[in-house]
Formats: structure tokens, C-alpha cells, sequence
């Protein structure tokens, strides 16, 4: 609540700024909510792989379909005798 | 008593003389010491506040301060320094037996890894003379190498035997820094950068040198003797039935001249005066001491001195202050020196009586007869003579140098006391013939083990036969350097093969003087001839020695021992004050084990690459199986577990097998080595002065260029061209 | 008559066009005619290795044995900062964990991936044996039993009767003194063999019969020193070879000895040197931006990886890392930038493709979401590919609004790869606004048991059990989120509620 006297100064003396008008602002914020949300795991960049890398993973992948392969046959051979 | 002025309880082990003080950071010294396990702790109380405590447990702030470093091989040596003087902040240098580790500690970077072929036994940091880089200087097996910040090394040279202790001493206050090598053959050598000014000889392996002020140095032996040297002579020694482990130079009280300080083996430190030797002040630990550093570790602008014992225990004492100077014992121990001090009156009066004694009666008789043996009184002109010669003994006893002791009238020789070094076991040698056997005359047998010259102090009891009272005569003999050598006949066994020839501008009269003051030569032996030629038998083996000489001035000494060739050279020039001497050699048996030494080393260098790989292999087997075993064990899978970790032992077993194989190639390798280096060391004794060190430094080039005959060739002549 | 090539020459034209299978067989014919013909032989042992080579540089496998039982590195707790044991947290200054991705080194997600961009130190061997080790994350035992075993079955693969050379056989000292075969040879038994132990033999044997002068034997000697785990020893040789010849590759095999020893300053020291004498040369740059990254220096990294481009604007690796820094520091336009221009350069494969999807959404350009996704999908090689793609077609999908479509693609990223706790989390969180508070307890948990180096799981378990008011609970889940991440704003506050609410009982 203003003092009269001083709207009364303001108006009547005519003064714009405000100078005496004490401004009372809050601190913090008005309402506060501290809701705990739950957190999403970020979205994830694939890293790109070296050549090296992807030779590697090549011949391991390679190798392995091999190896199966031979085993199949020799499955397949002895199932047959 | 000086109290210590904080105690530390460190929960590692020290080993002795591995223990440092180094400030990584530039600013915070922190105790660096070698512990078990092949690994080094750095104790640094300052960085409490520094930590981040990011465990929920709080260790113990012990624990916390100290940190380990992996060397992965037994550490022999340690130290912390500046090595690269643009980095503001101490290094730690790390030798083992093979290698060389210089590491920034607050970078955690190595500055380098340089391997030690001659294992590194002892290692001090500084800079030595002329050159301009602070070097890392490590002794190994018969050879001194220098390194500086890169990992060049800059410096090398040989020396007798193992190096066991280093120090750095400006040795004849010339403003530039000498080096002092202690070696097991019981030698103290000062190098100035790579030629040797001076050299002491001491009774044991010099386990430890320090340097103190001006040009004093303080040393110790393994036999428990500690004692301080102005240049080559002898302040003072003391010896105690303990080792000393590590000594230090330090101004406990504040009087402006270093005291030595000395721990020893049974946990006791004391502190000695420089100039008397007298003990300022003492303490004890409860286990051998390991290491005595100093340091301001408390950062409060005092140096304190830090000793540390092998359980752990630190102490540290700040020097005692200027008004209680001399005053840091006990007053009880003040009156000990006064109980002294009158035991001392009391001797010195009694003498003095025995003398007027003496006197008085010589002035009532004019003739002494045993009669007045009882009263103690000899002949006024009574002598005691000495004599050596050589004795070639017979079936009951070897070859030896007799040393004949007699009176010039009646009297006879009741004791004989004789101080030598070298010579005879603990130093002296007393006889004391049984009452039957007096004589005036006795008779000692002596047997130099090497030739150096060695003077010897002989005390005699001398009187009559019933005398209770004995004077003493004490005299001085030098015994001459190749005394163990016999002059023998030329057709008595015929020459050795190898020579050292060499030519020199000195007339016959000044070898021949130099033989007479070098050998034991019968009196009448007169060599007039311009061109003569003497023959010697060595008493200890037998072994040939001829010298001739040419009108033309050159010299031939044919032997087959170099070690003799070598001592005869350095007598020769230091007899007539050579600087440099350039000599042509051959010994051609000596040669050819050189050859075969080479040989086998460049072997052993290739079994050794092939069992460390063999070894590699099998512990990264090791490491798999090991893994997978673990892994069965966490699955419960033991049905498995148990035959990997049955595979594990098997392959323990094998690897240790492999590493004996690779231990005894080692000391294989470590002892041909050793031979080199001595070689080369014997080549560069054949010559004197600037040859001396060019040898040297040729014959190392040989060795890296693994080129047999260019070695052979520079041992033999001195130079590459020619 | 016809006109047919020389057969020699035939096979060396299969393998100067990288046929190398039918060289090899051509030249197994010629051998069969002629047993000693050393040409034929000498391409044979070539081509046999070129189809198995490996830039040994990038090869780089710390197994779990050397990791635990090693004791390499000097120092066990080096200053942070001077290590790679010891990451720096947050010292880069880069996003932190609450923005950016992180594996399980507590490291943050890089753009590029090497074989040896794994780190991380469990505290024991049974730790590191029980983390969870899924096909892309496993650690093999050791560096030796690792991919080398499995690469050495190559030899088994190309013959299949039995390997062409029986190295045990050969008298290595005879072929040391030719050295033209013997290099040939000696990559054959490094490369393709795995026979590191004869291989190490034939080159100790050359070096000798070069008398020492020949950098390249040294090096090899080097490498294998290094496979054999002789840290030092291998220092010692590419020293020595530096000295007799400047080689940019030796610079990079003395960086990774010191990298294995422990000491990254060092390693940047001799990169430094390195780069004096080879001003601007891109892998000696690449190789100091690798070490910045592994000490979490992301800032300097960064700065490094733009000097990289500087010289080489086509450097895949730059351009991704540097990539993936903007997007992670809020600026996926200029991310998007970067990987359009990995696009131009031919790059055609699943992961870039999934990230150029992801930096449109971020950057607003909705037209190309879908295709991109589309594309990833199609080119992705593995189930696990795959699974990531539908996962980041989930966080769009919650960007949108729709949380049905993002419910389904969460679910599919789980079909694809079981163990995906990412899509564990944000499924539970999905749930949970659902109200299907068990289901999203259930997800939690299988999520934090999946990746305990994450602190999402944890934290979303803390408030889950503090609404449902199992404090307990939550109150130890707080602390483990905290644990990992120690600045997050959202975790203390929980804590410091939790501990009023226990203060007042």
C-alpha cells in the first residue's frame, strides 16, 4: 500500500520517476514445485569404426561362418555314414 | 641429547643405502626409499590437502601419503635430483641390475630407460669438473658411466674392481667437483673427469663415501671402520665391531663445520667431529639404520636431519642451537672426559719417573751389566737395527720376505710389535718369542699379498734377560715395492713372450737407482754396463720378470703377468715424475682370452634375447590360464578350476626352470664382461697420462662397434693409426 | 596359340588389383610345376598376408590379464591428469554425464572408435571378470588369446589341408641372410601365422646379418617385443631405429609403448618431437588428440582434431569426433554440418546414417528424419546396429509427443538386443507416466544391473521408490546415482530430502 502522500507528491508535483518507490522484488521464484521427474537416457551417436576395426570384425565374422561351415559338413558326413 | 623433532612410523620396509630425498614438485620434499618387492615409496605428507577424498572410506592418513612405484626388478641403487636443469623440479634416478630409470615422479613421465650392461651398483648426481650438464653417474662392475637428462652418456671410464660407493668432492679445491670411487679391491680413486689424480688404499670394501667440507671426505668399510680424509691423508679413523651403513656430512651443532654422521647396523647414530673424531652426540633406533638424508621436510625454513631406519621409523632432529654449542651430550659425560683426562696425568708421571730413574743410574755407572737388567737400564748407545732380504724358503715354508730385527749389543728383544697395512690380518703383528728363545736378534717372516709399497711401524721391548722393566724403541722401515720379486740368473728358465717396450731419455745410474728402491737387491750388486738386463722370479708363482735396457734408451720389460707390467710402468713414472708415457705391448696369451671372452659374450647376449622371449611367451600363457581359472571358480565350475590351476603349476614350473637358465647365463655373461673391463683397465695401467686415457676411451669404441681385432690392436700399440 | 599372360605376371596382376585368393592360387600352381621358384613363392607368402594384414599401429587389445596382473606403469596412483588410469573427471570441460552419453570407462561416448578405445580399471580380477561382457563390450582374456588367436586360424581358413609354410620347419638363419625374402617371410609369420616367437627369431637373425644398420628389422624386432609384452625392451629398439632413420610410423610405436607404460605425457612429449621434424603430419596430430581424449581432455582434443582438419579436411576421425562434440555441446546444426560432409565423402554405412537422423531432429529439419532412420535401418549390419537405430527412433519419437510410437520402437530396440539398458530406462519412464509403477520398478532394475556405470537407472529407482514411499530403498539408490555422478543438481536435492525425512523419524 503506497503512502497518500506520496501518490498525492506524485501527481500533484508532477514527478516521473520514481525514484521514492521502493521496488520489492521476490528473491527467488513466486512458486516453487520441486517435482523430482524421472530422467530419460540421452540420445546415443553411433561412433563411427575404423578400417582397421571393421577389417578385423570382417575376418573374425568370416572366420567364424567358416569354422560353422565345416562343422556343419562334418555333421552332414557323419550322419551319413 | 637433541630430540627429534618428529617420528614418523611408515608401514613399508627400507632397504639400507636406498634412501633419498627428492621435491618432484619443486617445492615439497618428499622421502623417496627403496622397499620390498622391487619397489620404491614416495612418502609426501604435504599433499593432504591437496586430495580429493573420493571414497566414502577414509584411510588412514598414513597410508594416504605414501605411494608406490612399480620397478618390477630389485632396485640397487637410488637417488633424487636435479638432472634437467629447465625443469624446476627434482627427478628420481632408479638403477637395478640392468638398467637405468630416470623419472619425473610429478609428470609421471620417464626422462629415460637406458640399460646398464655393467649393472649399476652406486649412483650419485651432480656436476663432475668441466662438463656442463648435471650428470647421472652410475658404478657398476669395473666401469663408471655418465649419463645427463637425455639418456647420453657422456661419461666412461674403468676402474679396478666393482664400484660400491660414489661421491662428488671438490678434491683439490680447485672450485670444480672431483669424483670418488670406492671399489671392493679396497681402493679409493679420485677421477678428475676421466683420469685418476690420486689413489688411497684402504684395509676393506669401501661401502660408502660422503663429501664434507672444503676438501675433506668421510668414508666406510665393510669391517666397521668410518673415518675422514683431507686429500689423501688420513684425519682420523675409528672402528667398531658393527657395520656402518650409511653416513652423512651434517652441522648438527651449529658451529659451522660439518659433523660426520654415521648409522650403523646395530641402530645406533652418532655424530663425530671433523677434525678429532670425538662423538657429539648419539641416538638409537630399534633396528638398523637404513639412510640418512636432510632436508627442511617440515617446510618450516630449518634443514633437519632425517635418518630412517629399516622397519620404517623416520626421526627427524633439527641442529642444536649456536649457544648450546659443544654441549649436547650428557653432563656425565663431560666427567667421563675428565676421568680420562687424569687417568692420561697418571701414565705420563709414571714414565717420567722411570726416566729420572733411568737417568740416575746411568750417571753412577759408567757400565751396565745384566746385574742392573733388573732395574730396567740399558746401555745408553744401544741401537736396534733392521734389515729385510729376501728368503727362498724351503720345503717347511714359502717363498717369503724376511724382515731381521736385532740389538747392536747384548740386550735382547723381548716383544716385537709391527703395524702394517695389508700385510697381516687386523694390522699387526706381534711376537713375543718364549723366555727359552731370547735372543738379539728375531727374525719375521712377511708376505706382501700385492705390491704396493707399505711402511712399517715396528715397536720393540728391549732388556735383559730378567728384566721386569723394557724400553720401547720404535722405528720406521718402508718395505719396497716388488719385494717379492728374487733376482735370479737369465739361463735359469727361459723368457716370457710378452713385452712392454718403451723408450725413455734417463741415464743407467737412475735405473739402476730406481731397482734398488723398488726390489730387495743383495748389497753387492753393481751394474755398470750402458746395455744390462736382470732377470727376477716372482716368490708368489714362480713367474718370470726380465728388464733390459739398450744404449739407445729403450726399455723391454718381458713378463707374462700384466698387472706386474702395469705396477712397474707406474712405479718407473712416478719414480721419475713421467707425465706421459706411450708403450707398445704384447701379450699374446692374455689376448686370446680377451678374444674368447668376446666371443662369449656376444653368445650370451643372444641366448639371453632368446630366453627372455621364451619367458614372455610363458608368462603370457600364464596369465591366460590364470584368468580362465578364476573365471571357472567365480562359475563353481571346480571340476575345471582344478585342472587349470594344475596346467598353472605345471607352467610355474617350467617358468622358473627357464629363469635359473637365464640367472646363470647372466653371471656368465656379467663375469666376461667384468674381464673386459679389467682388460681394459690393465691396457690404460700400461701407459701414463694423456695415452692412458686415449686407450681407454679407444677400446670402448672397439667394445660398441663389437670389433675384436681393432681392441687387440689398441691394446697392443696405443693407438688406431699407425 | 593364345595370348595369354605369363602366368607370374598373371598373378601379379590378381595382386596389384587385391585379388588375393586367386593370386595365391595361381601361384600354388606355378610352385606345384616349379618347387623352387622363389618369385612364385615370394608372391605366394604376400598375397597369404596381405588378406589377413592389419595395421599393427591400430591394434591395440588390452586383455583383462594385462590389465590386472600387469604392473607396467610405474606409478600405481599417478597425479590426475598425468595418467590414463585415472581419468580426469571433468577436467575437459566438456558436457557432463547429464548431457553426454558415457561407457563403461566412465569415459564419454566418442564419435570415433578404434580397437583400442577401451579402457576402464576394475578393481579386481573378479570384477572385471563379472562386468558384462556382451559381444560388443567383451574384453578378451589377454592381448595374445584375444582376436589374434581367432586371427590365426586364418591360416587353417585359406588352406585347409595344412599351412602352406611350416615355420618350424625352416631354417631361419638361411633365410635371415637373404633379405628380401626374409621380409616377406617374416610378415607372413607376424601377420598370419601369429608366430610371434620365430617370428622375433628371423628377425634377430637379419638384424645380425645386416650388422645392425637396417631401421626396418628394428622395428619389427620393436612390435614384436611389444606383442610379447617387453615394454621396455621394445622402447629400447624403436629408439634405435629412430636414430638411424626418421620414420613417422616408428614415432607412432614408440607413442603407443608409452601409451601401454602408462605414461601419456610422455607419449605427447615424443609426438611433440615427432611433429618438429614432420611439421603438420596428420597421424602424429591424430595421435595427440587420441591421448588428450583418453585423459578426458575433450577441450584439447577437440583443438587438435581441428588442427587435423587443418591439414587434411577428409580425415574421417577429426570430422566425426569433432562432430560428435557439437552435438553433445547443443550445436547440432553445425554437427549436422560435419557429418554431411563425411556423407560426401563416401561414407555409406548405418552409423552415419543414424546420426545424421538424430542431428536433423535436433536441428529441425524434419523433412530428412525418416529417410535417414530408413537408410540406418536398411544398411545396419548387426542386430545390435540395428537395436540402437530404433532406439534413437524412440527419443524422437518422445520429442514428437508420441509416446505410443516411442513405447513400440523402445520395444523393438529391446527385440534387437536384450541387453539394450538404455531402452530398459526410458521404457521404465514411459511406464511410469503410464502408472505401471511394478513394471517400471522391474525395468529399472534389469537396466542398473545391465550398465551399473550408468546413473540414470539409479536415480530414476530413487524416485520411484520415494513416490511409491520405500525410502530405504531410495535413499541407497540415491547414493549409488550419486556415486557415479557426483554434480547432479537433482540427486542432492533427493538426498538432502530423503535425510530431512529420515531426521524426523
Amino acid at each position: 500500500m503506497l503512502p497518500l502522500t506520496s501518490i498525492y507528491n506524485a501527481l500533484y508535483l508532477g514527478v516521473t520517476n520514481i525514484s521514492f518507490w521502493k521496488e520489492i522484488l521476490p528473491h527467488r521464484m513466486l512458486a516453487v514445485e520441486d517435482v523430482t521427474t524421472m530422467v530419460l537416457c540421452k540420445p546415443k551417436l553411433l561412433p563411427l569404426k575404423s578400417v582397421t576395426l571393421e577389417k578385423l570384425e570382417k575376418m573374425q565374422r568370416e572366420a567364424q561362418e567358416t569354422i560353422r561351415q565345416q562343422e556343419l559338413a562334418q555333421q552332414s558326413s557323419k550322419s551319413i555314414e | 641429547m637433541l630430540v627429534p623433532v618428529f617420528t614418523l612410523k611408515l608401514s613399508h620396509k627400507i632397504l639400507p643405502r636406498m634412501v633419498a630425498l627428492g621435491k618432484y614438485d619443486g617445492v615439497h620434499p618428499c622421502l623417496t626409499a627403496a622397499t620390498q618387492a622391487g619397489k620404491v615409496f614416495i612418502h609426501n605428507p604435504h599433499a593432504r590437502s591437496q586430495r580429493v577424498n573420493a571414497n566414502r572410506l577414509v584411510l588412514s592418513t598414513q597410508d594416504a601419503d605414501i605411494s608406490l612405484l612399480n620397478i618390477n626388478e630389485a632396485v640397487s641403487c637410488l637417488t633424487a635430483g636435479v638432472l634437467n636443469p629447465d625443469l624446476d623440479c627434482d627427478s628420481l634416478l632408479v638403477g637395478t641390475r640392468t638398467s637405468l630409470l630416470a623419472y619425473d615422479v610429478h609428470n609421471n613421465a620417464d626422462l629415460f630407460y637406458a640399460g646398464v650392461p655393467d649393472g649399476a651398483n652406486t649412483i650419485v648426481l651432480g656436476t663432475l669438473g668441466d662438463m656442463p650438464s648435471p650428470l647421472a653417474i652410475i658404478g657398476g662392475n669395473c666401469s663408471l658411466q655418465g649419463f645427463n637428462h637425455e639418456g647420453k652418456d657422456l661419461f666412461w671410464t674403468v676402474t679396478g674392481d666393482n664400484v660400491r660407493s660414489l661421491a662428488l668432492c671438490d678434491f683439490d679445491a680447485d672450485g670444480k667437483k672431483e669424483l670418488l670411487v670406492g671399489s671392493e679391491d679396497f681402493d679409493i680413486r679420485v677421477f678428475k673427469e676421466d683420469e685418476i689424480v690420486a689413489e688411497m688404499s684402504e684395509t676393506e670394501t669401501v661401502t660408502s663415501l660422503t663429501s664434507m667440507c672444503s676438501s675433506h671426505f668421510g668414508y666406510a668399510l665393510s669391517n666397521g671402520t668410518v673415518g675422514i680424509y683431507n686429500r689423501t691423508s688420513r684425519y682420523w679413523r675409528i672402528k667398531s665391531k658393527n657395520q656402518a651403513m650409511s653416513i652423512h656430512a651434517f652441522d648438527i651443532n651449529s658451529d659451522g663445520v660439518c659433523e660426520l654422521i654415521t648409522g650403523w647396523s646395530s641402530g645406533k647414530i652418532d655424530a663425530r667431529s671433523d677434525r678429532t673424531g670425538e662423538v657429539i652426540f648419539k641416538d638409537n633406533f630399534a633396528s638398523s639404520v637404513a639412510g640418512i638424508v636432510e632436508g627442511d621436510y617440515r617446510m618450516d625454513g630449518n634443514t633437519q636431519l632425517i635418518c630412517c631406519s629399516v622397519d620404517g621409523e623416520v626421526r627427524g632432529y633439527l641442529p642444536g642451537s649456536q649457544e648450546s654449542k659443544g654441549k649436547l651430550l650428557d653432563t656425565s659425560v663431560d666427567q667421563d672426559l675428565i676421568r680420562e683426562l687424569s687417568q692420561k696425568k697418571q701414565n705420563l708421571l709414571l714414565e717420567l719417573r722411570n726416566y729420572e730413574e733411568n737417568a740416575k743410574q746411568v750417571e753412577l755407572n759408567t757400565q751396565v751389566n745384566e746385574a742392573d737388567g733388573q732395574k730396567g737400564v740399558i746401555p745408553a748407545n744401544t741401537q736396534l737395527q733392521t734389515a729385510l732380504s729376501v728368503n727362498l724358503g724351503s720345503d717347511s715354508e714359502s717363498a717369503h720376505v724376511e724382515l731381521r730385527i736385532s740389538t747392536s749389543n747384548d740386550t735382547i728383544i723381548r716383544a716385537v710389535l709391527i703395524f702394517a697395512e695389508g700385510i697381516f690380518e687386523g694390522e699387526s703383528h706381534v711376537i713375543h718369542p718364549s723366555l727359552q728363545n731370547l735372543s738379539s736378534c728375531i727374525r719375521v717372516p712377511l708376505t706382501p699379498p700385492k705390491d704396493v709399497p707399505v711402511e712399517l711401524n715396528i715397536k720393540a721391548f728391549v732388556g735383559y734377560r730378567n728384566s721386569t722393566q723394557f724400553h720401547v724403541f720404535e722405528l720406521s722401515r718402508q718395505l719396497p715395492r716388488f719385494s717379492m720379486y728374487t733376482l735370479s740368473s737369465p739361463d735359469s728358465a727361459p723368457g716370457p713372450l710378452s713385452f712392454v717396450r718403451f723408450t725413455l731419455n734417463e741415464r743407467v745410474q737412475m735405473i739402476v737407482m730406481w731397482l734398488k728402491q723398488s726390489f730387495l737387491l743383495p748389497e753387492d750388486l753393481e751394474i755398470q754396463n750402458v746395455s744390462f738386463e736382470v732377470c727376477f722370479t716372482s716368490l708368489r708363482d714362480a713367474g718370470q720378470l726380465w728388464i733390459k735396457m739398450t744404449p739407445g734408451g729403450e726399455i723391454s720389460i718381458n713378463t707374462d703377468n700384466v698387472d706386474l707390467a702395469g705396477d712397474i710402468v707406474q712405479s718407473m713414472a712416478s719414480f721419475w715424475a713421467i707425465e706421459d708415457l706411450q708403450v707398445e705391448a704384447d701379450f699374446p696369451a692374455y689376448f686370446e682370452e680377451m678374444r674368447k671372452a668376446l666371443v662369449v659374450v656376444d653368445n650370451s647376449h643372444a641366448v639371453c634375447q632368446k630366453l627372455t622371449a621364451n619367458m614372455a611367451d610363458s608368462s603370457n600363457l600364464i596369465r591366460s590360464v590364470l584368468v580362465r581359472a578364476e573365471d571357472s571358480r567365480l562359475m563353481g565350475d571346480m571340476k575345471n578350476m582344478k585342472r587349470r590351476y594344475m596346467e598353472l603349476y605345471d607352467l610355474n614350473r617350467d617358468l622358473l626352470s627357464q629363469y635359473k637358465i637365464r640367472c646363470s647365463n647372466h653371471t656368465e655373461l656379467l663375469n666376461n664382461l667384468k674381464a673386459i673391463n679389467q682388460a681394459i683397465q690393465r691396457a690404460g695401467q700400461l701407459r701414463v697420462g694423456k695415452p692412458k686415457a686415449q686407450v681407454i676411451a679407444a677400446c670402448r669404441d672397439a667394445i660398441k662397434n663389437n670389433s675384436v681385432n681393432m681392441l687387440i690392436k689398441i691394446m697392443r700399440v696405443g693407438t688406431l693409426s699407425s | 596359340m593364345g595370348l595369354e599372360m605369363d602366368p607370374l605376371l598373371h598373378a601379379l596382376s590378381y595382386f596389384r588389383r587385391r585379388k588375393f585368393q586367386q593370386c595365391s592360387d595361381l601361384c600354388s600352381q606355378l610352385l606345384e610345376k616349379e618347387p623352387s621358384d622363389q618369385a612364385a613363392w615370394c608372391l605366394k607368402v604376400r598375397a597369404l598376408t596381405e588378406m589377413v594384414y592389419v595395421d599393427e599401429i591400430d591394434v591395440d587389445q588390452e586383455g583383462i590379464a594385462e590389465m590386472m596382473l600387469d604392473e607396467n606403469a610405474i606409478a600405481q596412483v599417478a597425479r590426475p591428469g598425468t595418467s590414463l588410469k585415472v581419468p580426469g573427471t571433468s577436467q575437459g570441460g566438456g558436457p557432463s554425464q547429464a548431457v553426454r552419453p558415457v561407457t563403461q570407462t566412465g569415459r564419454p561416448l566418442t564419435g570415433f572408435v578404434r580397437p583400442s578405445t577401451q579402457g576402464g580399471r576394475p578393481g579386481t580380477i573378479e570384477q572385471a571378470i563379472k562386468t558384462p561382457r556382451t559381444a560388443h563390450t567383451a574384453r578378451p582374456m589377454t592381448s595374445a588369446s584375444g582376436r589374434y588367436v581367432r586371427l590365426g586360424t586364418a591360416s587353417m581358413l585359406t588352406n585347409p589341408d595344412g599351412p602352406f609354410i611350416n615355420v618350424s620347419k625352416l631354417n631361419l638363419n638361411s633365410y635371415a641372410e637373404k633379405p628380401k625374402l626374409a621380409k616377406a617371410l617374416f610378415e607372413y609369420i607376424f601377420h598370419h601365422e601369429n608366430d610371434v616367437k620365430n617370428a622375433l627369431d628371423l628377425a634377430a637373425y637379419a638384424t645380425q646379418h645386416a650388422q645392425f644398420k637396417d631401421w626396418w628389422w628394428k622395428v619389427q624386432i620393436g612390435k614384436c617385443y611389444y606383442r610379447l609384452g617387453l615394454y621396455r625392451e621394445a622402447e629400447t629398439q624403436f629408439k634405435s631405429a629412430l636414430r638411424q632413420q626418421d620414420m613417422v610410423d616408428t614415432i607412432l610405436y614408440l607413442a603407443k609403448v608409452y601409451s601401454r607404460l602408462d605414461q601419456p605425457l610422455t607419449a605427447l612429449n615424443v609426438f611433440k618431437q615427432g611433429l618438429d621434424r614432420f611439421p603438420g603430419e596428420v597421424s602424429l596430430i591424430c595421435g595427440i588428440a587420441r591421448i588428450h581424449e583418453e585423459m578426458n581432455n575433450i577441450s584439447a582434443a577437440a583443438e587438435c582434431y581441428k588442427d587435423v582438419l587443418k591439414q587434411d579436411n577428409t580425415h574421417v576421425e577429426a570430422i566425426a569426433c569433432i562432430g560428435s562434440n557439437h552435438f553433445y555441446s547443443d550445436q547440432p546444426e553445425i554437427a549436422l554440418r560435419f557429418y554431411r560432409r563425411l556423407l560426401q565423402m563416401g561414407i555409406y554405412n548405418c552409423q552415419l546414417f543414424n546420426n545424421l537422423g538424430l542431428c536433423c531432429f535436433y536441428a529441425q529439419q524434419y523433412d530428412m528424419i525418416l529417410t535417414s532412420f530408413e537408410r540406418a535401418l536398411s544398411l545396419a549390419e548387426s542386430e545390435e546396429e540395428a537395436a540402437d537405430v530404433w532406439y534413437n527412433l524412440g527419443h524422437v519419437a518422445v520429442g514428437i509427443g508420441d509416446i505410443n510410437l516411442a513405447y513400440q520402437c523402445f520395444k523393438l530396440t529391446l527385440a534387437n538386443n536384450n541387453d539394450h539398458s538404455e531402452a530398459y530406462n526410458n521404457l521404465a519412464v514411459l511406464e511410469m507416466q503410464k502408472g505401471r509403477v511394478e513394471q517400471a520398478r522391474v525395468f529399472l532394475q534389469t537396466a542398473s544391473l545391465i550398465a551399473p556405470h550408468m546413473y540414470e537407472p539409479h536415480f530414476n529407482f530413487a524416485v520411484l521408490s520415494e513416490k511409491v514411499g520405500d525410502l530405504q530403498r531410495s535413499y541407497m539408490a540415491a547414493q549409488k546415482s550419486q556415486e557415479i555422478f557426483q554434480e547432479h543438481v537433482d540427486t542432492q536435492q533427493l538426498i538432502n530430502q530423503l535425510k530431512q525425512h529420515f531426521a524426523r523419524l
